[in-house]
């Protein structure tokens, strides 16, 4: 019997398949960017590494095969945290780089030249974007947001740029930025968790909770916020209220010239049995502060 | 073959269901929940003829049967067949299509093999505690999915007639219900009825995470739950795919088990011997020379066949002879 069970404990063992990896021969990355039209150019950052590489190749599958050979180690793209894109490459990269290559789908997505940004070590954008996402700074982008966005009819997904600016970028690699008003707009419009404060005209406002309801009535969408703030006066909800109400009709004007759908209009028309595509619906925003 | 007990037989059923469930080809829109509950309704109905063959102790005749049994057993040959064209085409790309998938092929198929000739009985002893298994994957990928979870992507236009007919040809298990019901306890058919309620409740568990939480990505996605599992990764840490895996994996070779051990009992009646190596050799047979969607069509026709229209032809005649003999 004993000798029949230690061949089998031994297969059994060599079949786990952790004979043979080490962690010490993997490369966890925290940032990735891509960019080249003809070439692509793929850039990827560990963990806590100051510096990138950059590697020239036809694919992905080359990219990595060469950055694999000169980082000296298997390449895992799981637990990345940051994707920097310049326009160049957009939709089909991103998404073999989702369902092929395991890249994680919460990974913040970031309009820049990768070039550049992945110089120094990525991970004060990464906490930067995290914390103006949670301060009501910066609209919820994350990688699966931004590929849905540009799968949908009007292929345009909002993305994060450097100094807090969003930008609308095509899945061809137009893009058109937002102005400071629209983007805030954008803020409230596709909101992310957590309380905030901001100050307004009429003082410190603390938003306690804010609830978004989406509809689609006699083909326009009807997008009402309701905002719960903590010992505001009549004098600073209306304040509030206005200023809402403007950088939201900011943002669905400036949305709506660019020709794209960020915050959901094509889901909703697809609810109420409409055609998407073409000419964007019209879009009516009403702000309530409690 | 033993006793098995009621939470064994509903474990048995579950598990395979589930693993069709897990390979559902398309999305077809909101409309496709009330096509996977009309299913359900309709699989219920079919199985009202078992129920009362079972009621009245009379199921042990159709076995007697030689060629009923060759039927059934041809069907569960087909289905396996179906089974492993579908493991094959739906697997995540970890299993069978990275370095290596020839090996993890292999293994899965001496696994099936291993565990087929151990037998039904001890198959359902395995299948309670693989439900566990199938528990917490669940709630992971739940918990996973649930903050992309938008409503409004939810509306009941279109996909009805596709989710119905979609459910109705995930049922193979329908008849191997019949076969397992003679060795189930008092309570059996309980078993049954619970087993298909809590396949619509998993069914339509996917679907709307598919539908709402997975959005346009498994909306366009071949096998949109697998889409879903990249999307759903609960932990910050620590991806979760190797759990969706082994649940993928467990859950296979639940279904090859449970279909190898059906044909191999049912040919046994007939005098075969080494029928659980057999069974699984033809399927594989099968597999490779049949083409896809010639085998899906034709085990979708023969389902309602076998699971409704053989037991009730059987419940009429004895209904007939009885009547005759008064």
């Amino acid at each position: 019997m004993k000798r029949i069970c230690l061949p089998v404990c031994l297969l059994l063992f060599l079949l786990t398949g952790c004979a043979g990896d080490a962690i010490a021969d993997r490369l966890y990355t925290q940032a990735i960017g891509l960019s080249g039209k003809d070439t692509l150019q793929f850039t990827i950052q560990g963990f806590e590494e100051e510096d990138a590489r950059t590697v020239y190749a036809d694919g992905i599958a080359d990219a990595l095969r060469q950055e694999e050979a000169e980082a000296g180690g298997r390449i895992f793209l799981g637990h990345t945290e940051l994707l920097c894109l310049d326009g160049s490459r957009t939709s089909d990269t991103v998404r073999m780089l989702l369902f092929e290559q395991g890249l994680s789908p919460g990974c913040k997505v970031l309009y820049a030249s990768p070039g550049e940004l992945l110089r120094r070590d990525s991970t004060e954008y990464v906490h930067a974007l995290r914390m103006a996402e949670k301060n009501g700074l910066l609209p919820a982008t994350e990688l699966s947001t931004v590929l849905g966005e540009w799968l949908g009819a009007w292929e345009t997904a909002l993305l994060p740029a450097q100094d807090r600016k969003l930008v609308l970028l095509h899945r061809d690699g137009t893009c058109v930025y937002l102005s400071e008003e629209a983007a805030a707009g954008m803020c409230w419009l596709r909101p992310g968790t957590g309380s905030f404060s901001m100050t307004t005209g009429a003082g410190d406002a603390e938003i306690r909770s804010l609830e978004l309801t989406k509809t689609m009535q006699d083909g326009q969408g009807q997008y009402h916020i309701r905002l719960v703030t903590q010992d505001a006066d009549d004098a600073l909800r209306r304040t509030l209220k206005d200023r809402v109400q403007a950088e939201c009709e900011a943002a669905v004007r400036e949305m709506r010239d660019a020709g794209a759908d960020v915050i959901g209009l094509q889901t909703l028309m697809e609810a109420a049995g409409m055609q998407s595509g073409g000419t964007l619906p019209e879009v009516a925003v009403t702000v309530t502060v409690t | 073959m033993n006793k098995i007990s009621n939470l064994q037989l509903f474990s048995i059923l579950l598990l395979p269901g589930a693993w069709s469930i897990l390979c559902i080809p398309a999305l077809y829109g909101g409309g496709q929940l009330l096509g996977a509950a009309a299913g359900c309704g309709i699989q219920l109905l079919l199985c009202v003829p078992v129920f009362a063959l079972a009621r009245h102790g009379r199921e042990t005749d159709f076995l007697r049967q030689k060629w009923l049994c060759c039927l059934y057993a041809l069907f569960f040959i087909l289905w396996g067949a179906r089974s492993l064209t579908l493991m094959h085409t739906a697997a995540p790309r970890q299993l069978l299509t990275s370095p290596g998938h020839v090996t993890a092929a292999v293994l899965l198929l001496l696994t099936c093999l291993y565990t087929s000739t151990a037998g039904l009985k001890a198959t359902a002893r395995c299948a309670v505690l693989m439900l566990g298994v199938l528990g917490v994957t669940l709630v992971l990928l739940v918990v996973g999915a649930w903050r992309r979870v938008e409503l409004s992507a939810l509306s009941v236009r279109g996909g009805f007639s596709q989710g119905m007919l979609t459910y109705l040809a995930l049922g193979g298990e329908l008849p191997a219900a019949w076969v397992l019901l003679q060795h189930a306890g008092t309570g059996g058919c309980r078993a049954v009825g619970a087993y298909l309620l809590a396949k619509l409740g998993l069914c339509l568990l996917v679907l709307f995470l598919c539908i709402t939480a997975g959005g346009r990505l498994t909306s366009e996605a071949a096998y949109p739950l697998f889409t879903l599992t990249v999307l759903s990764q609960p932990f910050a840490g620590q991806r979760a795919d190797a759990v969706y895996l082994l649940a993928f994996v467990m859950l296979c070779v639940m279904q090859m088990t449970l279909l190898t051990g059906v044909t191999a009992h049912l040919l046994e009646r007939t005098g075969i011997r080494h029928t659980a190596p057999l069974s699984l050799l033809l399927m594989l047979l099968l597999a490779w020379l049949l083409p896809e969607q010639g085998v899906a069509t034709l085990t979708a026709a023969l389902i309602p066949i076998l699971a409704g229209g053989v037991p009730l032809v059987i419940l009429m005649m004895q209904g007939i002879k009885r009547s005759v003999r008064a």
